[in-house]
């Protein structure tokens, strides 16, 4: 089954970060790409670019409206994805507690609707 | 509140405490708001002149950063009105921000000023702008130096930097230099015009250029701040492919800046084999080595992880004899081929004089470097010297010495070399 792993940690973290800690998160991301790579689970996955360059779209009645910005200010923000193929919920819940996030901010997962074939 | 009390002084204190630490994000913070550094400028000048008028020295406002944030915020909103009113040209983004002054999502954000420096960093290392700026840009706007200690920091004439500051202004307003992240297919080159700047400023603060302090610690702790900044700004961007240099910058610096207190014996320059290694800074080496494994985790591999090893090898060797020094010759090897200059090619041959002896070194010397690039190069003569004196061939080593006393400008390095050349009399 595919689930999509939703990663929500607060954004500004990064600004007093020990820098040591920096390098240890991402290296940690690396070390879980690595990982999930090897074992066929991850499917796609990226890191998303600040709140502060998202863009918000809507159309009502015809008429178009777009905000600069995510569609909802929130304390945690959305700031990556992956896509994994697992058995099982309880698979993709070993996964998402490996992503280095889930320790300060928190990771939804949601199985795809997958169309059948054919 | 009469001049020269304690009272004012204590009001001063805690202003020019809290502009140091903070002017560099308000400024961003405005310039991202409304786009114009002038303005940005003026604004909290006049944030300042309003806190010395107003805050009560025995009830200071408890955030005082954001207080000048707001003010300087407000006061800006104010002037953009007013030149809205008089037509005056003025960037859409200061329009849109003063007409819709909420531009945050809630109030409490502004009590923690947002951290645009990432941006005003690119702005002031701006390749349009000549070298001779960014420097005193990055350290007024982004580091909140004021002129006269930028001057003294870089041992210039108050007016010089003055007038540098105001050309680099008028160039950034007139030429359209916006106040962004480059896109992806640039900010790799630009981040690298920014880590240069940054490395400047430590090298300002490390081998002072001129005069008699060899050593101006303050603008190496400025560089300091500055590469952490920069780390965790990238972080926050999530340009993750940055990263590895910029970590790499960081323990470059810290680990160089771990033997700044052996550099110096009482005025005199100790050179690092004369070193006493108890006096550096065991934590920072510590820091540098555990911040470079980070780096080189993220297999991204760059001049500054490069330097960066070299000089964790230099901070973990017990001794001058027990270095490392094949390992560093490999090193300055792998630099010579991404990052050549005549520095790499003059400390690699030293690093395999250590490992082979000084005449296979020498003749590696003279094969790598051109006479153009090394006839003014100081550091160049004093390593030329010093394998000629090992070889026996002193006449020689006493003329590079003498050439390298004529170069040298700084007051300790040149007693140092003089006792040098004395020596093969």
């Amino acid at each position: 089954m595919k689930y999509l792993m939703l990663i929500y940690s607060d954004e500004t973290a990064y600004e007093s970060m020990d820098p040591q800690k920096v390098g240890e998160m991402f290296g940690a991301y690396q070390a879980f790409n690595e990982e999930t790579a090897k074992s066929g689970q991850l499917l796609s996955g990226h890191a998303l670019k600040p709140t502060a360059t998202a863009t918000t779209v809507s159309v009502r009645d015809g008429k178009r409206m777009v905000t600069d910005g995510p569609f909802a200010e929130t304390k945690e923000q959305l700031g990556g994805y992956y896509l994994v193929e697992c058995a099982s919920l309880d698979e993709a819940r070993g996964l998402a507690e490996k992503i280095p996030d889930v320790k300060t901010g928190r990771v939804e997962i949601r199985p795809v609707v997958e169309m059948p074939q054919g | 509140m009469e001049p020269g009390t304690a009272s004012e002084e204590r009001v001063d204190r805690l202003l020019l405490a809290t502009y140091r630490e903070h002017a560099g994000r308000i400024i961003g913070s405005l310039v991202r708001s409304f786009g114009d550094l002038e303005l940005a400028e003026e604004a909290l000048h006049d944030a300042c002149a309003a806190a010395l008028r107003s805050w009560n020295p025995s009830h200071p406002p408890a955030n005082a950063a954001a207080w000048l944030h707001r003010v300087a915020r407000n006061r800006s909103i104010d002037t953009v009105r007013k030149r809205q009113r008089g037509r005056e040209k003025l960037p859409l983004v200061a329009v849109e921000a003063a007409l819709h002054p909420h531009s945050y999502p809630d109030e409490h954000a502004l009590e923690t000023i947002p951290d645009e420096r990432l941006r005003m960093m690119f702005a002031c290392c701006h390749p349009a702008l000549s070298m001779q700026a960014r420097v005193p840009l990055m350290l007024k706007y982004v580091s909140g130096l004021s002129t006269p200690e930028i001057a003294a920091g870089l041992m210039a004439p108050e007016a010089t930097i003055a007038q540098r500051l105001v050309r680099a202004k008028k160039k950034i307003k007139a030429s359209g230099i916006g106040f962004g992240v480059p896109d992806s297919r640039d900010v790799h080159v630009r981040l690298e015009d920014v880590q240069v700047v940054i490395y400047l400023i430590f090298n300002q603060g490390y081998f002072s250029d001129s005069g008699e302090d060899l050593v101006r610690t303050d603008l190496c702790t400025d560089a300091l701040l500055l590469a952490e900044a920069l780390v965790q700004l990238l972080a926050r961007e999530k340009l993750i492919s940055e990263l590895p240099e910029s970590l790499g910058l960081l323990a470059l610096l810290l680990l160089t800046h771990a033997r700044l207190p052996a550099r110096l014996s009482s005025e005199s320059f100790v050179p690092l084999e004369h070193q006493d290694r108890a006096a550096w800074n065991r934590e920072e080496i510590k820091k540098g080595t555990e911040l470079l494994d980070q780096a080189m985790k993220l297999r991204r591999p760059g001049p500054y992880q490069i330097q960066a090893a070299i000089a964790a090898l230099h901070g973990e060797a017990a001794s001058y004899e027990e270095t490392d020094w094949e390992q560093i010759a490999l090193l300055y090897g792998k630099l010579a081929k991404i990052a050549p200059s005549a520095a790499v090619a003059v400390n690699r041959a030293f690093a395999q004089s250590m490992v082979h002896g000084p005449s296979a070194a020498l003749a590696k010397l003279d094969d790598e470097t051109s006479p153009e690039a090394i006839s003014d190069y100081l550091p160049y003569h004093v390593g030329r010297a010093d394998l000629l004196r090992r070889l026996g061939r002193e006449e020689e080593a006493a003329g590079h010495l003498d050439a390298a006393i004529k170069l040298a400008t700084n007051r300790s390095i040149i007693d140092f070399l003089r006792k040098e050349r004395a020596s093969l009399d």
